[in-house]
């Protein structure tokens, strides 16, 4: 299991959360370290060597954002952000200067494990590979093949970027903005209507009920996931 | 030259015609009926002389008596039509003339026509008396016509101001009447919160230019002592009639008149009209001002009645979920032993339960702030509704478990200009309230099709009906239907989707399926043209 052992730093200044997380992480078989404050992150970062950082935005000394930018500057670890409803520019700020994913206040443990198991997914070298899985939705990267139960579905080339892109975030949100400029390029990273459109269309030929999709996910406001 | 400057400056001005037309023309009337000029003399003279030459005919056959009685008859009915001075004339030249021509000798002057001297003085007191009976009774003719005037112009300004209750149109009512009668600009003056003078109502467009800096220390004098001032109206002078408007004795406001013409001010019965007509606007305008002060009164009612039910709701509201939740815990603190496996689910799943909907009801009240405080900002970018309805129904799964959907979006639904956020927690509410509201287990219905430039999403769901005058009710805040179930939820959840709804410039309303059940329908406008590149 990729869990086993896998060190987590969650960064909190509330000790509610600081304590649940602890008791919850260790009993899903995580190692966890904890700090309270910005600076403290930034030291157990380099000394503890996290695999993956949980952090909230709203910390006491420091901006959430300043850590992710001091962190990035040096380390590739995925940090999840930890914020409030209704902070969708906040966190649109922060998945942009680097972090990997983001949780709203209050969430269950288990859409933060799906997360913490994408993120280390993510890091473990998946996306080298050639094919992805996704339940029934199999994407063939050096065949440049989509397959659903087996049956294979004719994408246009924007459309096969689309889903490439998405697979292999495995999990993973992207922006708006990310997507964007993945897939058409840098100065189209305003226009969200190439992105709804497409996104329509992705979804009536990959899912089954493309009102009530499983694997295209929208984190509206936000961007993308695929599960 | 007085007539140009006034053209200058704006002012709106009436021919001669135009008065006459005009039902409330009342200035110049007197001299146009009762016309005494060189004109009636010589058709006086006219008539005398007419007269006289007939009499001398007449002579032989009537006896030189009755005669001179018939000279009466041109004299009484001059003075009746032109008054006194031709009366006078005429019979002066009656007398004489046929003195001269007819009156033994003829063409002279004789001896015996000393008698006639008391014709000449008895006729010359009938040509007076009548004569000044005469013009009396032309001019009590002509004052009344003018009280007519006067009553009918301020019937009629009290007709026109006694419907409205707004300030700014009872205001603009006053000025533009007595402008018309006064054939000059008006402003009027009230003060504002701080007791300062400023410009409610104006007869012509540029109000404020209109004021210099002495005129508003007069405006200010006249507010503050109560006493009319100004209209002395000296010729060539341009002067301001400065009336206030007092009720109760008290000042409410300053009425500025600057006549037409300066010959306004010399006529008392003008300035009677005037000083009524401001007694007439000071009960007007205070009564639009306790009218505002009443509407203020009742909002300030309401609000306080929405804060009482709100703390009433609240305390209900967080109080029912927070006694489940501490009643399962302390159960599974204290008691744990005692309770099976199964047992200490449901009692977990009790406490899930309760926390989920005290965070449905904090998330609400948030909404609910947001519409209140105005500081509500639309993000709005390009959205998919199937792309939203999808993230709602994902939001909703747990409590749709139970619930078959039917899902109908239009082929080709265009993109909607739309904060996604808002609209999708209007769905939200939707499901929320279409799930509580329907029999059990029974079918919810999502359509969405566009028509023109908007989008029609409709939430349909079996169950009651809603009773026909709560129709538009059920979106008021803290409404909740009388319903035999006990049906929990704040009853916020409607108004946060009309609140969001209107703030797209949408529409939100509810109707009753005639085959059981409720639909409700909101259209959102696709808001603009998607800008290809």
């Amino acid at each position: 299991m990729i869990n086993q052992g896998a060190r987590i730093l969650v960064v909190d200044d509330e000790t509610q959360i600081l304590k649940l997380l602890g008791v919850t992480l260790t009993s899903h078989g995580f190692k966890v370290n904890e700090a309270a404050t910005g600076q403290e992150a930034l030291m157990q970062v380099s000394s503890y060597k996290p695999d993956v950082i949980i952090l909230d935005l709203g910390l006491p000394d420091m901006d959430g954002l300043e850590v992710i930018q001091s962190l990035r500057k040096w380390t590739k670890t995925p940090i999840i952000i930890l914020s409030a409803r209704e902070q969708e520019h906040d966190k649109i700020i922060a998945l942009d200067a680097g972090a990997d994913d983001y949780l709203t206040k209050p969430f269950g443990m288990g859409e933060l494990l799906a997360r913490i198991r994408a993120a280390l997914r993510h890091i473990a070298g998946l996306q080298n590979e050639p094919v992805l899985n996704f339940d029934d939705l199999v994407i063939d990267l050096a065949h440049r093949r989509v397959n659903i139960s087996e049956k294979e579905i004719k994408l246009s080339p924007t459309e096969y970027e689309l889903v490439k892109n998405l697979a292999i975030g495995a999990g993973k949100v992207l922006t708006h903005k990310y997507l964007l400029r993945a897939v058409w390029g840098p100065s189209y990273e305003n226009d969200v209507h190439y992105l709804r459109v497409y996104m329509g269309q992705l979804r009536r030929k990959i899912e089954a009920d493309p009102s009530r999709p499983k694997h295209i996910i929208t984190e509206p406001g936000i961007g993308y996931r695929l599960l | 030259m007085l007539q140009a400057n006034l053209r200058d400056r704006g002012l709106i001005l009436m021919d001669r015609k135009q008065w006459k037309n005009s039902d409330t023309a009342i200035s110049e009337e007197r001299e146009d009926d009762f016309h005494v000029g060189p004109v009636s003399y010589f058709l006086a003279l006219l008539l005398m002389l007419a007269v006289t030459v007939i009499a001398g005919i007449l002579t032989p056959y009537l006896g030189l008596a009755n005669v001179v009685m018939i000279l009466l008859l041109p004299i009484l009915f001059t003075a009746a039509r032109w008054g006194t001075g031709p009366a006078v004339t005429s019979a002066a030249v009656g007398v004489l003339t046929f003195d001269y021509l007819y009156v033994h000798p003829a063409f002279a002057f004789g001896i015996p026509d000393l008698k006639y001297l008391v014709s000449l003085i008895i006729f010359l007191l009938v040509a007076f008396i009548t004569g000044t009976l005469s013009t009396r009774l032309q001019q009590q003719v002509i004052s009344a016509r003018h009280r007519e005037a006067r009553m009918s112009a301020l019937y009629s300004l009290s007709r026109d101001i006694a419907a409205v209750s707004e300030l700014n149109k009872v205001a603009e009512s006053i000025v533009n009447k007595v402008a018309e009668i006064t054939g000059g600009k008006v402003v009027l003056l009230l003060p504002d919160k701080n007791d300062r003078l400023e410009i409610i109502g104006c007869s012509v467009p540029d109000g404020d230019s209109l004021i210099n800096d002495n005129e508003r220390v007069m405006f200010k004098q006249v507010f503050e002592q109560g006493n009319k001032a100004g209209g002395t109206g000296a010729p060539g002078t341009s002067d301001t009639l400065y009336l206030p408007l007092i009720t109760d004795g008290r000042p409410r406001g300053v009425l500025g008149v600057h006549a037409g013409s300066p010959g306004f001010y010399s006529q008392p019965e003008q300035l009677m009209l005037l000083e009524a007509f401001s007694s007439l606007s000071a009960m007007a305008v205070t009564r639009a001002q306790l009218a505002e002060q009443a509407k203020t009164a009742e909002m300030l009612a309401e609000s306080e009645r929405l804060r009482t039910a709100l703390f009433s709701s609240l305390s209900h509201d967080f109080r029912t979920p927070l006694s489940s939740i501490i009643g399962a815990v302390s159960e599974l603190l204290e008691s744990d032993a005692v309770y099976t496996p199964q047992v200490r689910k449901e009692l977990l799943t009790s406490i899930q339960v309760g926390a989920l909907r005290m965070n449905r009801f904090v998330s609400n009240l948030l909404d609910m702030a947001k519409l209140e405080s105005g500081i509500l900002q639309l993000n709005k970018e390009w959205c998919d509704i199937q792309d939203i309805i999808g993230v709602a129904l994902g939001r909703m799964d747990y409590s749709l478990a139970n619930s078959p959907l039917k899902i109908d979006i239009q082929q080709d639904l265009p993109l909607i200009k739309a904060d996604i956020i808002l609209i999708e927690q209007v769905l939200v509410n939707l499901i929320d309230n279409a799930i509580k509201y329907s029999t059990p287990g029974t079918e919810i219905t999502i359509s969405a099709r566009s028509v023109g430039m908007d989008v029609y999403i409709s939430m349909a769901n079996r169950g009651q009906h809603i009773p026909s005058e709560d129709m538009e009710k059920i979106f008021n805040k803290f409404y909740r239907l009388k319903s035999l179930r006990r049906i929990s939820g704040t009853g916020l959840g409607l108004a946060i989707c009309k609140g969001f709804i209107e703030a797209h410039k949408g529409k939100i309303w509810a109707r009753n399926d005639p085959a059981g059940g409720v639909v409700i329908t909101f259209t959102l406008p696709v808001g603009g043209v998607i800008p290809y590149k």
